[in-house]
């Protein structure tokens, strides 16, 4: 009889429960985050993390979207599309997210943007650079620039430096890696750079001494690494251990390099572009700093954290401006936003490409970042 | 030609490494017949005490040195006796599947305690390259190859001369035979996973030297090519271990410079099939025809 009893109002204690969820529920928006939070390219993943929670932290705390409040729900994609992939059905399908934010790396983000374009739910992602992210996808955004870009940036900024011939060594088992090599080599034919020099390593391989001979052997000016900041450390390691000393030029993956590199001294020779810099003096950019470093007691090490507070920001508010969270508003108001971020003001092209400014940094003898030129569209 | 030398060198260097690696995988499955597949994570807590002693705690370099190779003994020495002692007599199938899940537990322990996240080896010694005509020697090379050279043949040595190393070869010819004239089989065994681990610590060394960064996944590349390496130049024999490692190195970087790095492993692996193919015991290793 007693038993009888508890599970009665057990089973009465779950009825008031299950009739509050859903009011609950209705008083918070959700968005999705996925991104690579654990593995080599985590750095990445948790720098956009920072950036979206900082600056939702500081919208729910000035009253959210249209008096609601704003949760985002993180999954790691492990740096997996299969992964990837997971995550985004489990918080499409179990938590009922209206937005996506991410993810982080460039194939994760492909595979996730084709399952978020059939919905046409709205995805901004902080990251991903490569070209065709967006193409074909009008639900897809970005914040950052795209790999294109950035290469042509750095040929153009090497044809100004009167560099008549370049190498390139890059990764042949990564999107990232070729895409920016194929971009960089095209404009550096058009710009009279001879590309002395095209090899390339697997994904997982550590010793580049070979190829690294092999460019020596061809004399070049410089060379292109479009590599991650890891296993650029161990090019640039090796390539003064051959006695190979020459300026190199990097793309947006480098910028974590100083987590993987004990000999700082090496990457006074590097010189890569990035989507931010801890020295842009815009009134938002000094707040970011700030704020960032208030909240995590560390300068933003990655500009991903710039470019995904942006990113945040302009979805919200966009379900701001469309004054619901229904998938088509949102992203039309997306299409047609001009928001003040971070990184400079923000609008998007046919691509769904943002139009903005790049940076160029290089590093002093002690790792620090020293911000060089910026390059505008 | 010159660049044909210099490909040569870069060859050795990482030869030179599998080869150190090799003779501890070699050592192991000479004397009890296990392939022992937690070598190569042996090498990553070498690595991972060298981060902490240095980077965390800033030890002086040869006390850090001399502790990563005390800390990758220690830990092969107590492997042998929880996870491979207990199954001595038993099948050889389940001792394989133990090393693998030793493997398994070492790589997933530091992956717990250390993070997925790679972390840069501290710089050890900063020489500049020697410069020999046009041809340029970094001096990591020079270090690894005599490293390697001199371990191998100290090793040889010690299994000809001392009564320990004499005490190897009888248990590794025959254990029981060996235990009835009076041999210690278990403390020869301890013995032999002390000097492989602690080979592996001098790998992890050189290894980390060429390439710095750690992961906790670091040691299962070189630990898998330095296994090919042992089996390439006859499993069980020291000298081939070496051999093996050699011309791994040479055939990576050469077709890397040459062909195509894509192609690379398909090379050595490729090299492994013909050589096996035609020695099945490996280049140095002697056919024993089994009389029924």
């Amino acid at each position: 009889m007693k038993t009888k009893r508890i599970l009665s109002l057990i089973l009465a204690a779950i009825a008031i429960c299950g009739m509050t969820i859903p009011t609950l529920a209705e008083d918070t928006i959700k968005i999705g985050g996925i991104g690579v939070l654990t593995g080599p390219a985590a750095l990445y993943g948790l720098s956009v993390q920072k950036g979206v929670d900082l600056y939702i932290e500081q919208l729910n705390a000035a009253g959210g979207v249209n008096g609601q409040q704003v949760e985002v729900i993180w999954e790691d994609s492990q740096g997996n599309p299969t992964v990837g992939i997971q995550a985004y059905n489990k918080l499409v399908e179990n938590d009922g997210v209206v937005g996506i934010l991410g993810a982080v790396l460039t194939d994760v983000t492909k595979a996730v943007a084709e399952y978020a374009n059939d919905i046409q739910i709205p995805m901004i992602t902080a990251s991903a650079t490569a070209y065709e992210v967006t193409t074909g996808r009008p639900s897809v955004f970005r914040t950052c620039f795209l790999d294109p870009f950035q290469a042509v940036a750095v040929a153009r900024y090497a044809a100004e430096a009167g560099i008549k011939s370049a190498a390139v060594l890059y990764d042949n088992g990564d999107e990232y890696s070729t895409g920016l090599f194929n971009a960089f080599k095209d404009e550096a034919e058009v710009l009279g750079i001879t590309i002395s020099a095209a090899e390339s390593a697997g994904t997982d391989d550590v010793d580049f001494k070979s190829q690294l001979t092999n460019i020596k052997s061809a004399n070049p000016e410089a060379i292109f690494l479009p590599y991650y900041g890891a296993p650029a450390a161990l090019i640039l390691r090796q390539a003064s251990e051959i006695g190979l000393d020459v300026q190199f030029f990097g793309a947006d993956g480098i910028s974590n390099i100083t987590d993987s590199i004990s000999d700082m001294k090496l990457l006074t020779k590097m010189l890569y572009t990035d989507h931010f810099t801890v020295d842009a003096t815009s009134p938002m950019a000094t707040k970011f700093n700030a704020d960032y470093e208030a909240k995590y007691g560390e300068k933003p090490s990655v500009s991903f954290s710039a470019t995904a507070y942006d990113a945040a920001l302009v979805l919200t508010q966009a379900m701001k401006t469309a004054g619901t969270t229904e998938f088509g508003p949102v992203v039309d108001a997306i299409k047609n936003s001009q928001v003040e971020g971070v990184t400079g003001v923000i609008r998007f092209d046919d691509h769904n490409d943002p139009i903005k400014s790049v940076f160029f940094i290089t590093f002093d003898e002690l790792g620090n970042k020293v911000f060089v030129k910026q390059l505008d569209p | 030609m010159i660049l044909f030398l210099n490909q040569l060198i870069n060859g050795l260097h990482v030869g030179s490494i599998y080869a150190l690696i090799a003779l501890g995988y070699t050592m192991v499955y000479g004397i009890i017949k296990l392939i022992n597949f937690a070598h190569g994570d042996i090498l990553m807590i070498g690595a991972y005490t060298i981060v902490v002693t240095i980077s965390f705690m800033g030890w002086p370099i040869a006390v850090a040195i001399i502790v990563s190779i005390l800390a990758c003994v220690l830990f092969g020495v107590v492997i042998e006796r929880f996870a491979y002692k207990p199954l001595r007599s038993s099948p050889k199938i389940s001792s394989l599947i133990t090393a693998i899940g030793v493997s398994m537990l070492l790589q997933n322990g530091a992956q717990l305690i250390f993070s997925p996240n790679p972390k840069p080896f501290p710089i050890l010694l900063n020489a500049p390259p020697l410069n020999l005509g046009p041809l340029q020697i970094s001096f990591t090379t020079i270090l690894t190859f005599a490293v390697a050279i001199i371990s191998m043949i100290s090793l040889q040595g010690f299994v000809s001369t001392f009564k320990m190393g004499k005490a190897m070869r009888a248990v590794s010819e025959d254990m029981d035979a060996a235990q009835l004239m009076g041999i210690n089989a278990n403390h020869t065994i301890t013995a032999t996973f002390a000097i492989g681990c602690g080979l592996a610590g001098v790998g992890a060394l050189l290894y980390c030297m060429a390439y710095p960064t750690v992961s906790p996944t670091l040691g299962s590349l070189p630990g898998i090519k330095a296994f090919i390496a042992a089996v390439l130049g006859g499993i069980g024999i020291m000298p081939g271990a070496m051999l093996g490692g050699f011309i791994l190195g040479i055939a990576e970087s050469l077709t890397k410079g040459y062909i195509s790095s894509q192609l690379s492993d398909a090379v050595v692996y490729g090299i492994l099939i013909i050589v096996l193919l035609f020695k099945p015991a490996g280049l140095l290793g002697k056919s024993v025809s089994e009389k029924v």
